[in-house]
């Protein structure tokens, strides 16, 4: 019996080691699909959406995407949130040179489906635009650091968790295997094992301690930032930054937010000129 | 990197101006203006700090321009306080401008003159100071050179610093002339090293870098950057690439140097005339006199290097010149080769080479004249993508073929200005094999418009070609945020653990029995009582009644001594039933099995009755026996 049990383990972990990542690891709710409305076609989200892509496609000029983004964003609207609209709304502004909201919107298409390839490109694509490198000495650590410890620097929140799991995953199984029987490098694969699942949950548990402040985006055409909140207050950068750059919210008072810029600059800036990534 | 703070004396020095301005101070209501300078006699290579004092003025100023010529303004701050005495609020605002003298001979800065309300207040007196030359001397001199004589906007050019130290002779000919084992060479100030107006370079973070400080050795100190350790700072010393020369000294006579070189690249990012502050050398070299080399303090100076930027000539620019300066090659490429008429194509143009590749513009595609009669160019890059790695800028353009059978993109022309060679050069890019057929039917919306296309079509093709939208149905179903943790992975995260305890309790009562021979004794009791059982069975249906007897007893009382952990060998009847007796079973199974034992045991003495009923009579009374009595006993 004992050796069965075993058996039975090794099984069951190469059947989850083997199954596909989404359907251990992604949770999705599904939606009813909405009906025709009664006010009529014009509100049937499917009339919408083709209409909102058809502008998109034969854009002739920017008031087609306007129209375009409107749809996409009565959708939204509508609750009818996914990263597929998220990411067709950023492409829209981002073919309105609007870098500020197409930031936005691929950073809300992640935060629906972090792996969602195109909008990982298109998001990289929209901040070389923002080109902000050239704005901010973001610094960063060395490349010792990043080299030693490339599973923190090199890999999603989201990779590492599910490595995490899978390496604990794998530990529980042989530990349990070696109530019943011993495999070969049995002791070896479980410390190897554990080893992973520390250096994991030291990666995972650092960056969930020094998170701090809500993710923004400047969505302002021109954003002024000031050393205090009132327009009174001097100036941080000498000139207005543009949209598009991606800020953390540290503190909200009436009408100006307090944001730290990549690189750690600090300021207050006004409310009305970003946008909070998590809608 | 940082640099140094001010030594002690320097800080001394500017407190004491400070202190004396403001001892100066009138009453707080009027506004006065005082200018001061920290030295009155310096050399070429030193800089003075010019300090002036607004008191009483209540509104923001600007820092006021100093006037004169002869000094080069290094940095500028301010620095305010504010004083209440006995209710009354003053404050003072003071101005330090560190100034670098770019002559010898008498400076004189006048009296400064400050904006306050509107109105003009003016400082009591200027500064005077006095300029001293410095002598070259042989052993230890600086030179400056430019790489291009003549520099164009976004040329990128070297300015280079050569620091030659006259060779010691004899033994000490092959080692550096100045102090080791601890010692300190001489400190460099470059001005320019860190920025220089109208000029781009790498960040200064990334040059010094390169240049290798180290913290231990030999090398140059350079503008006073230094490394903390714990509570000491420690200069960083740049060890710079080293080689020989021989140069004439003064006095016509030829002297081997060793020469250290400083390079750093620039790119002319203005027009106008500039100039490279000259670089100072200060400290100790080593000479030849006597039996041992001797030390010799020295002050040196570079001269300054002026350099003119020019723009690109007006006169003979190509129609595809698109504002490239340097050297660069094209190439060109599609991402598909078969198209049918009409059909979009994304063609890519990617240029290498060095210079700014941020001030090139997209290659006009529509003067390229073969091109454009064989294609319709609908969508043109309004900038380009910039590769830093392979210094490469990417413009990517929205062609449609007009017509079938063609075979090549043809090559496009892009032309660049040279400065080295003070002219343009046009180059272009290989054909590109291509295969158009025709029989497609074309949309409406396929065909393009003959009519120039609005500023807002030109949408990057980027985007639209690559990355189109979703316009699947699947798009319109809600889904959650993916959470960060959520309920599937805390599962898996917290079941396995879970699991694993059940199984290590289990296991472990598992073996908790099997190692204790009483429980083990105890559990296989029933299972033994009934082979003994079918051992009686068997006994009987071969008319061997006397062991068929003997195998119930067995049965009975290997039960009874199993189960209360008893002795089973030649337990007696009156043993078994007091045993019972203590484990309170039933009156009426307790006769029972009375009756039984007695029966088992008058056969082992020929008392009881040898015929097979009677046998299995007893043995159907034990079954039943034993099933009442398995639960009671334990």
């Amino acid at each position: 019996m004992p050796p069965l049990m075993a058996r039975f383990l090794l099984i069951a972990a190469a059947a989850l080691a083997f199954s596909p990542p989404a359907g251990i690891f992604s949770q999705t709710t599904a939606a009813p699909r909405e009906n025709s409305a009664p006010a009529g076609a014009a509100d049937d989200p499917h009339v919408i959406f083709s209409e909102a892509n058809r502008r998109f496609e034969e854009a002739r000029s920017d008031e087609d995407l306007i129209r375009a983004a409107e749809g996409y964003r009565r959708l939204l609207d509508r609750g009818l949130k996914n990263s597929q609209l998220y990411y067709n709304l950023g492409n829209t502004y981002l073919r309105l040179r609007d870098h500020g909201q197409a930031i936005l919107n691929f950073r809300r298409a992640l935060l629906y489906q972090p792996d969602h390839a195109k909008a990982i490109a298109m998001l990289e694509y929209a901040r070389q635009q923002v080109s902000l490198a050239e704005r901010f000495d973001t610094g960063g650590e060395s490349p010792i650091l990043r080299t030693l410890f490339f599973w923190h620097y090199g890999l999603a929140f989201s990779t590492r968790l599910e490595a995490l799991i899978l390496a604990l995953l794998f530990f529980w199984i042989l530990l349990a295997a070696r109530l019943f029987t011993r495999l070969p490098y049995h002791r070896f694969l479980i410390a190897a094992l554990l080893a992973v699942a520390i250096a994991l949950g030291v990666s995972l548990g650092a960056q969930l301690l020094l998170q701090r402040g809500a993710e923004a985006v400047i969505v302002a055409k021109e954003a002024e930032v000031r050393s205090g909140n009132g327009p009174d207050f001097d100036l941080v950068f000498k000139h207005p930054l543009p949209s598009g750059i991606e800020v953390k919210i540290l503190e909200s008072r009436a009408h100006w937010h307090f944001v730290e810029f990549p690189g750690g600059v600090e300021g207050w800036i006004l409310a009305s000129a970003v946008e909070e990534i998590g809608d | 990197m940082r640099r140094k703070r001010k030594p002690a004396a320097r800080r001394f020095t500017t407190g004491a101006v400070l202190l004396s301005l403001l001892l100066l101070e009138r009453a707080a209501s009027a506004v006065t203006v005082q200018m001061q300078a920290n030295k009155s006699s310096i050399n070429l290579a030193d800089t003075i700090d010019v300090h002036v004092a607004v008191q009483g003025g209540t509104e923001q100023i600007d820092p006021p321009p100093l006037e004169g010529e002869g000094f080069q303004v290094l940095s500028s701050g301010s620095q305010q306080s504010i004083q209440i005495i006995n209710g009354r609020q003053s404050s003072t605002l003071v101005f330090t401008y560190r100034l670098r003298p770019t002559r010898a001979g008498t400076l004189r800065i006048p009296p400064v003159k400050v904006q306050i309300g509107g109105q003009t207040y003016q400082s009591n007196r200027g500064v005077t100071v006095e300029v001293q030359q410095i002598a070259r001397i042989d052993d230890f001199f600086l030179e400056l050179e430019s790489s291009a004589k003549a520099l164009y906007l976004q040329q990128e050019f070297t300015v280079t610093l050569k620091i030659y130290a006259r060779r010691l002779s004899g033994s000490y000919a092959d080692a550096d002339p100045f102090a080791s084992q601890g010692g300190t060479w001489p400190q460099l100030n470059i001005p320019w090293l860190e920025e220089m107006e109208g000029f781009d370079a790498d960040p200064p973070k990334q040059y010094l870098e390169s240049l290798h400080p180290n913290d231990r050795g030999s090398g140059f100190p350079i503008n006073n950057y230094r490394w903390r350790e714990f509570l000491n700072e420690y200069p960083f010393l740049f060890p710079l690439p080293r080689s020989t020369a021989a140069r004439k000294a003064s006095g016509g006579k030829e002297y081997g140097y060793f020469v250290y070189t400083l390079e750093k690249r620039f790119r002319a990012a203005k027009l106008g005339a500039f100039e490279f502050a000259p670089a100072v050398a200060r400290g100790v070299i080593f000479v030849d006199g006597g039996a041992r080399p001797q030390p010799r303090e020295f002050v040196a100076l570079s001269e300054s290097l002026p350099v003119t930027v020019k723009d690109v000539p007006g006169d003979g620019r190509p129609a595809t010149y698109t504002g490239a300066i340097g050297q660069f090659t094209i190439s060109a490429s599609v991402a598909r080769d078969k198209a049918f008429v009409g059909e979009p194509m994304t063609l890519s143009l990617q240029v290498a080479g060095e210079g700014k590749l941020e001030a090139i513009a997209p290659i006009p595609l529509k003067i390229q004249k073969q091109l454009a009669e064989d294609f319709r160019i609908h969508e043109e890059p309004e900038t380009g993508a910039i590769d830093k790695k392979t210094r490469t800028k990417t413009f990517t353009y929205g062609i449609r073929p007009n017509k079938a059978g063609i075979a090549a993109i043809p090559p496009i022309e892009f032309s660049y200005f040279d400065p080295r060679e003070e002219k343009f050069v046009t180059i272009q890019t290989a054909e590109v094999p291509i295969i158009v057929e025709a029989g497609k039917t074309i949309g409406s919306t396929d065909v393009v418009s003959g009519a120039e296309a609005p500023a807002a079509r030109i949408n990057k093709a980027v985007e639209r070609a690559l990355y189109p939208n979703y316009i699947e149905p699947e798009a319109l179903i809600a889904r959650a945020p993916e959470s960060r943790l959520g309920w599937p992975r805390l599962w898996l995260l917290a079941g396995p653990p879970a699991v694993y305890l059940v199984l290590l309790l289990v296991t472990w009562r598992r073996r908790r029995l099997a190692a204790d021979p009483r429980i083990r004794r105890s559990r296989g009791a029933a299972r033994k009582a009934h082979v003994s059982l079918k051992e009686a069975e068997a006994a009987c249906r071969q008319g061997k009644y006397l062991e068929a007897y003997q195998a119930v007893h067995q049965a009975i009382t290997q039960l009874i001594a199993d189960r209360l952990d008893l002795p089973a060998a030649g337990m007696t009847p009156r043993e078994a039933m007091e045993a019972l007796a203590r484990k309170k079973i039933a009156a009426e199974a307790h006769g029972r099995m009375a009756a039984l034992l007695t029966a088992c045991d008058q056969a082992r003495y020929g008392l009881a009755a040898q015929e097979e009923a009677a046998v299995h009579q007893a043995i159907l009374a034990a079954r039943s026996l034993l099933k009442e009595l398995e639960p009671c006993l334990h």
